[in-house]
């Protein structure tokens, strides 16, 4: 996908990004009148939210183009990018959590928003636990990736729900993007959108490192069954 | 306490990044020395 030497390129451009971020946070975003501190975890729980959710659009058309090519590629991508969805979907979800405990003083609560992104963050788990069930010899690799790209595809459906959630239903989660400007000030807004670039650039650094992993393990997989089949 | 709240969140976040990626490096390396031995095994044997 990537030589070694951009890859290096891409994670330290993404490091100095997410350090560019942290001033943009600490230093050059206002503090927040009512909130205080605690409302910069918003800067990072965005963030994480977006990417998510580019994530799981991802596995969703990495597993339509594996339903109509059986390429490999494609159900390497859709796995790689599906565990880096889990992992940033859970990130917003617990500082999510921790910001709710700040604000509304409930560490959880059965709001839409939070509800649909919990149920999501399951079925994308469920996804992963079903990739790596295989390994202990159920189903065989060809079906169980296109029972994953089935899956990849069905499970899709409750992003847009999340997206929308705060909108179609009475939801006690801020809708920063359905509001003109969200209430925040510029200097905020500047600050949220550096942070989603950042974070964009750890999330590419993270899925090209992901997928050459999966390469990598389908290589040796290949080479093993040569080895006993010779 | 509110302090407490954004330093929690904030260890939560960066050290589940920096572990995940440090996975991804150690893996990939790992595979890439286990992908030698293999391909030095299947030349010897041809």
């Amino acid at each position: 996908m990537l030589s070694n030497r951009n890859l290096s390129i891409l994670a330290l451009a993404a490091l100095a990004a997410l350090m560019v971020g942290q001033w943009f946070i600490w230093a050059y975003a206002p503090i927040e009148e009512t909130m205080g501190l605690v409302q910069k975890i918003f800067y990072i729980h965005m963030p994480l939210a977006w990417w998510a959710l580019v994530s799981f659009f991802v596995v969703f058309c990495a597993s339509i183009r594996h339903l109509m090519t059986r390429g490999s590629g494609s159900d390497i991508l859709a796995g790689a990018a599906a565990e880096i969805g889990v992992l940033f979907s859970g990130l917003a979800l617990v500082s999510g959590s921790v910001w709710g405990r700040a604000a509304w003083n409930v560490w959880w609560t059965w709001d839409p928003r939070l509800t649909t992104t919990l149920i999501m963050w399951f079925v994308y788990a469920g996804y992963l636990v079903l990739r790596g069930s295989s390994a202990g010899g159920g189903m065989g690799g060809e079906r169980r990736a296109m029972v994953c790209a089935v899956l990849g595809v069905v499970a899709f459906l409750d992003v847009p729900l999340v997206f929308y959630s705060a909108r179609i239903w009475r939801s006690v989660h801020p809708a920063v993007l359905a509001s003109q400007g969200g209430g925040m000030e510029p200097e905020m807004w500047h600050a949220v959108l550096v942070n989603l670039l950042a974070f964009g650039l750890l999330w590419l650094t993270l899925l090209v490192l992901r997928v050459g992993v999966g390469r990598a393990e389908e290589r040796a997989r290949a080479l093993l069954l040569q080895g006993r089949e010779g | 306490m509110m302090n407490g709240y954004l330093v929690a969140a904030n260890i939560a976040v960066w050290f589940s990044l920096a572990a995940y990626g440090t996975w991804l490096v150690l893996r990939g390396r790992a595979l890439e020395r286990r992908l030698k031995q293999l391909e030095m095994l299947r030349e010897r044997d041809n």
